[in-house]
């Protein structure tokens, strides 16, 4: 256990200046997003007050976030295409570098699955990470948009409503637990196999190629084709009601998981070699 | 450990922030609004689900729309509802014993495709196919059950071989006897199949409405009366004629008329803007086998265009429920006699502006609104369809809706039974 934790440390220490990078990054482009409209519009507020005929309408916090949509998930979306990228480079890292770190990995006096749970732990910490900062910043967002904006025209906004601006803090950050752990757990998923299919492909050099782009082929087939089978309500043609064919579709999903997780260990454990 | 440090706050932090939000999330931020049977029983709302949305309004901004549910248990918003809960009752569980609910797996939710006794229930479904260029067989699938033995028999009935008839409706399926009666509409003509349990096809009965040419300026639509209970056995299928006749207004839907679903068809006004001048009603009596004329209502002033009118038949009346933001009618005719009574109620009576009508189950269900920016009244009101008189009353919790600058205002815009 203390094995695995340090290799934990060590995968986390050697992104941290990407993820600091990100953090600063989100932050610095949503508060700073929220600082200028806010004084946007208090400069024109100021000037609407010094007419008598105009009545300058109250705000919140919302409107910034509804209006600018795409300057707030920009960051958003960066952060998850890097950490999409990630998946692939958090192993390949270990094979193309200054030194080949794979030949030492591999060589720990430990059993090898601890390198596989290590990656896959430091990418749920770096996600989780990421989230949190995401929440704690859009406090951030109202509490320093509250503080620009004239006490008398200032509406306070709930946070359920600020996620609900936008469509990516929507599916980020959902309210319900379950879906919560829905999304997050086919994301999981997602990066299992993927996981798998490059130790497929570093294990049996060339044609490794192949078997992981088959592999990672069929399981899209039969992830996507579980999400479009719930769409087009496929469980009527089953004569299965609705919550059935969820309890089945999930079973899927679960059973890819613990499959790629059982091949990546076997993977490792015999085809990829020092 | 301090060597650790960097892991250490970061594993904390994302699991404060994800739990914290999670803590947050079930704690449900938005109102709890509860639908109270104020007067009559208090199981008159038992299944009742009310489509609604909650807009949130941040001072003169409006922000927010969450589509909501309102029972007599509370709100369930669109985003908590479960994926993994049993959530669309089939409408006759209810009825059946928990054993017999496999029946009802895979099948279709519309009451009229089914058939239930003390003794069986039967389920039919039509199969259109191509037999030539233009022509079509028409096969009726049947699956029946016995209730006391549990044992299942499927028949399927070649129906029509070669009729050029595009899309056959299944109205009604009963059972008299060892006989099953389908009653089927093919583009407005209808036709009883009488089929043995075997699925022996015995005899077809034209049913034919003894209607004369329609009078200038006149021209007619038919039309079969919902039934309060159309899985239930009963003695007769109604026929509704209706006759539009005068010019007015022009009209406000594309489409001449449209039914919603088995237990309330709406009529509105026809193409060109004329108006339900009368309603003939007919009814084909299985056991005689025949039509026979029930009565006429004559249209009032209330039958003028642009009111949504809707229909249901009980065992001993048809009525005609119709209504406006200011007035609710309900017109019947009793079966047996002919004779036709009609009540009405004004929107100060049933407690705000009358928002939508729905019937179900012999009863009426209308919904009333009254209130201003700060409180929103809802006033369910529950009538008896044979009787007319109001049996029960409800109403929506909470009824404040604003606070400080942000208001919250549910609009309802359906009511549903599962």
């Amino acid at each position: 256990m203390k094995a695995l934790l340090k290799l934990i440390h060590f995968e986390i220490h050697r992104f941290r200046y990407i993820l600091f990078g990100l953090m600063g990054l989100t932050a610095l482009v949503q508060i700073g997003a929220t600082v200028l409209i806010a004084i946007g519009d208090r400069m024109e507020r100021l000037a609407e007050y010094a007419n008598p005929e105009v009545v300058p309408g109250p705000v919140s916090v919302l409107e910034p976030l509804a209006n600018n949509r795409g300057l707030y998930g920009f960051p958003v979306l960066i952060c998850i295409v890097t950490l999409l990228l990630y998946v692939f480079l958090i192993w390949y890292r270990e094979w193309f570098g200054k030194s080949t770190l794979i030949y030492r990995l591999l060589m720990l006096p430990m059993p090898r699955r601890n390198v596989y749970l290590a990656k896959l732990a430091a990418l749920l910490v770096f996600i989780g990470s990421l989230l949190a900062l995401q929440l704690v910043l859009l406090l951030v967002i109202r509490a320093v948009f509250n503080a620009i904006v004239p006490d008398e025209y200032l509406v306070a906004a709930s946070l359920a409503d600020m996620i609900n601006t936008n469509e990516v803090f929507q599916i980020l950050l959902p309210l319900s637990l379950e879906f919560f752990v829905l999304f997050y757990g086919m994301g999981i998923t997602c990066v299992l196999v993927l996981f798998t299919a490059v130790l497929l492909e570093r294990g049996r050099r060339p044609r490794g190629t192949f078997l992981a782009a088959a592999y990672a082929a069929g399981m899209t087939v039969l992830l996507v084709g579980t999400i479009v089978a719930r769409a087009a309500s496929l469980h009527e043609w089953l004569h299965l009601y609705a919550y059935e064919f969820t309890w089945i579709l999930a079973g899927i999903w679960v059973i890819a998981a613990a499959f790629a997780v059982w091949l990546g260990f076997r993977a490792l454990n015999r085809t990829v070699s020092v | 450990m301090k060597r650790y440090l960097l892991s250490i706050l970061l594993a904390a932090a994302a699991l404060v922030g994800i739990g914290s939000y999670c803590v947050y999330g079930a704690m449900n931020p938005y109102p709890d609004f509860r639908m109270v049977v104020r007067e009559g029983d208090e199981n008159l709302l038992d299944g009742a689900i009310f489509g609604g949305t909650l807009v949130r309004e941040y001072g003169s901004w409006k922000y927010g729309r969450y589509y909501a549910e309102v029972t007599t248990e509370g709100t369930e918003y669109e985003f908590e509802r479960s994926l993994f809960k049993k959530r669309n009752r089939h409408p006759l569980e209810a009825e059946l014993a928990p054993d017999a609910h496999a029946f009802l797996r895979g099948k279709r939710h519309h009451a009229v495709n089914f058939y239930l006794d003390d003794r069986m229930i039967v389920y039919g479904e039509l199969d259109t196919r191509q037999a030539g260029e233009l022509e079509r067989e028409v096969t009726a699938m049947l699956e029946m059950m016995d209730l006391a033995t549990g044992k299942r028999t499927d028949i399927r009935t070649v129906l029509e071989a070669g009729t050029r008839e595009r899309s056959p409706y299944l109205a009604d399926v009963q059972r008299f006897g060892d006989e099953l009666h389908l009653f089927i509409e093919m583009e407005n003509q209808y036709r009883v199949y009488v089929l043995t349990f075997e699925g022996r096809l015995v005899r077809k009965v034209d049913v034919q409405l003894p209607l004369g040419p329609e009078e200038e300026g006149t021209h007619r639509r038919v039309w079969l009366a919902s039934n309060h209970r159309p899985h239930a056995a009963k003695g007769v299928v109604g026929i509704q004629v209706m006759t539009y006749g005068r010019k007015t207004a022009q009209p406000t839907s594309p489409m001449p008329a449209d039914i919603y679903g088995d237990e309330a068809a709406n009529f509105v006004i026809d193409t060109n803007g004329d108006a339900l001048s009368r309603v003939d009603l007919y009814v084909y009596d299985y056991a005689e086998e025949r039509i026979r004329p029930v009565g006429t209502l004559h249209a009032e002033d209330a039958l003028e265009a642009g009111r949504s009118i809707s229909n249901q038949m009980t065992d001993t009346h048809h009525h005609l429920v119709w209504h406006d933001s200011n007035q609710l009618r309900i017109k019947q005719i009793s079966l047996s006699d002919g004779s036709v009574r009609t009540s009405g109620w004004t929107a100060d009576q049933l407690g705000g502006s009358i928002g939508y009508v729905t019937l179900h189950d012999g009863k009426v269900y209308v919904l009333a609104v009254d209130g201003n920016g700060y409180e929103k009244h809802f006033a369910v009101n529950i009538f008896d369809l044979d009787s007319s008189a109001m049996v029960g009353k409800a109403g929506i919790e909470p009824t404040i809706v604003t606070v400080g600058d942000v208001s919250e205002t549910l609009y309802l815009h359906g009511l549903v039974f599962r």
